[in-house]
């Protein structure tokens, strides 16, 4: 497996956790989701995004309202449900867990 | 200076330059396309056009107020193609993959791409092949075809295809030598251009076959002229990487030096080619020129026809002027009558039609003209079962000889129509 392979394999699998923390953290609107992704990385073109957030949308974990904004058309704020909130606890511990059991893999290795 | 268009895209209107939008216009149908199966709301589309219209924008000022090519590219760039999605999707790739698959291996009528009822564009399409080869052969192949056609016409279910998909084949007049016909099928088969330009050649001296069929294809293709077009021209797909590397391509091969023996073989042709071009747009006036009269001498033709018809067969012609003509006319039945004359109708209708496409390349409503034909046909072939009993009726009552020994001619009286004479 290549260098570049591999980060994309763990992109895809935490793309969809990363959108549900940046989205439980305020409401957002899609560009301020790409903003920070980009920043940390995360993704590198913007189009991936969307057929994630219609996916999460459809699982009913993010709602969306649609809300004027003071420079052009009116913008598409996500904020997360309920159910997507609990969702997001579950996706976390077990986040926690791969990333102490990695950790603890890559220690014994020294 | 550049023609522009106005789009409205999320809400916003941008200027954009007419290749640019070609370009975006084909980005976005690749990615609704690509998301069809999990997109049913179309909302990933809509939020794509957000966005694009955000990065646009950014980019237009009062200084600059229109989309141009680098600004698609570079939002397309920020977007991602298609290959970045399949990274990230790859799921929903080899269900795409699968189905077509499938579909390909059937053969349809193309109604997405036809001239009458599709059939050549649908077995282009099934032989990957550019549909106007096809018309080309059917073209030649008169009259045989026109069974064929019906038999496919009627036999194969109709379907309609993907056009972004289909290759086409343009005439590449910016690197042809004389119309680009060549040229635009060597982009088209992948083969060197001079190996179709010595068969053109060679083929000249055995009948001129290559001739024909040179002059048929600059007939019927169109000339690549936008981007979009010239990248269909070789077979690309429009994403953005795609973009480049055509674009990065066209200056490399425009670059390349001709190696000695092509600029040998071509240069005659290059001093040639502004004196054929001259003399084919010469040719193709005249040849419209004299289609335009053929084609006004037989609507003519035919509409007098019609109105001799008519006015014969609607018309009493007494036993007293002409005995022989009376029980003549009266051998002819009123259906023959009434065949014959919506068939000369249709005809003519149909010669106009035609003639109009030819001369002006003005194309009419296709479902209404496949009707037409499908009409004419109809009563062609009523007429063709009728007439040899008409015909031995008459030969029975011993009524033909006399009627076509020249001693008649038909007459135009004001009041009473057309009358027939007997010559003195």
């Amino acid at each position: 497996m290549s260098t570049e392979n591999f980060k994309i394999q763990i992109r895809k699998g935490l793309l969809e956790f990363c959108v549900l923390q940046i989205i439980s953290k305020k409401e957002v609107y899609a560009s301020e989701i790409i903003e920070e992704l980009k920043n940390s990385k995360i993704i590198v073109v913007e189009g991936t995004v969307y057929p994630l957030l219609s996916r999460l949308k459809k699982s009913d974990y993010i709602k969306h309202e649609w809300k004027e904004s003071t420079q052009g058309p009116p913008r598409k704020y996500y904020s997360i449900s309920a159910y997507g909130l609990e969702h997001l606890k579950e996706l976390i511990v077990s986040w926690s867990d791969i990333n102490s059991s990695v950790k603890e893999l890559l220690k014994t290795k020294k | 200076m550049k023609k522009t268009l106005t789009i409205n895209i999320g809400h916003s209107i941008f200027n954009i330059e007419e290749d640019a939008y070609e370009i975006l216009n084909k980005y976005l149908d690749s990615i609704k396309n690509y998301f069809k199966k999990i997109d049913n709301d179309s909302e990933i589309i809509k939020d794509f056009e957000l966005r694009i219209a955000e990065n646009f924008s950014a980019k237009v000022s009062p200084i600059k107020q229109c989309i141009d090519l680098s600004d698609v590219k570079e939002v397309i760039k920020i977007m991602g193609s298609l290959d970045d999605f399949k990274e990230i999707y790859d799921d929903t790739e080899t269900e795409n993959v699968n189905e077509e698959k499938k579909t390909n291996n059937k053969l349809f009528r193309d109604s997405s791409n036809r001239v009458i009822a599709g059939v050549c564009s649908g077995i282009a399409e099934y032989f990957r092949i550019d549909p106007i080869i096809v018309r080309v052969l059917f073209f030649i192949a008169v009259p045989l075809n026109l069974i064929v056609y019906i038999i496919f016409w009627i036999g194969i279910p109709s379907k309609d295809f993907d056009p972004d998909l289909r290759k086409i084949l343009y005439r590449d007049k910016e690197n042809g030598v004389i119309g680009g016909v060549a040229k635009g099928l060597s982009n088209y088969l992948k083969i060197d251009a001079n190996i179709i330009r010595v068969i053109f050649i060679v083929s000249l001296f055995f009948g001129g076959a290559g001739l024909l069929f040179y002059f048929l294809l600059w007939l019927f293709t169109k000339e690549a002229k936008t981007i979009g077009e010239k990248m269909n021209m070789s077979g690309f797909n429009v994403n953005l990487s795609n973009v480049e590397d055509f674009i990065k391509k066209k200056t490399k091969n425009l670059n390349s030096p001709e190696n000695t023996l092509t600029k040998v073989f071509l240069f005659p042709f290059r001093l040639l080619a502004p004196l054929i071009n001259a003399f084919l747009k010469i040719g193709v006036f005249v040849f419209k020129t004299i289609f335009f009269i053929f084609s006004s001498i037989f609507i003519v033709f035919i509409s007098i026809l019609l109105v001799v018809f008519s006015t014969i067969s609607f018309k009493d012609i007494s036993p007293e002027q002409d005995p022989k003509f009376h029980e003549l006319l009266n051998t002819i039945p009123d259906y023959f009558a009434i065949f014959s004359v919506v068939f000369l109708l249709l005809t003519i209708i149909i010669s106009v039609i035609i003639s109009f496409y030819v001369l002006f390349k003005k194309k009419s409503n296709s479902y209404f003209f496949m009707v037409l034909i499908f009409l004419w046909i109809a009563f062609l072939t009523l007429i063709m079962i009728s007439l040899p009993n008409i015909i031995l009726n008459m030969q029975d009552l011993n009524l033909l000889p006399n009627w076509i020994d020249g001693n008649y001619s038909f007459i135009w009286k004001w009041n009473d129509g057309i009358m027939l004479n007997k010559n003195n």
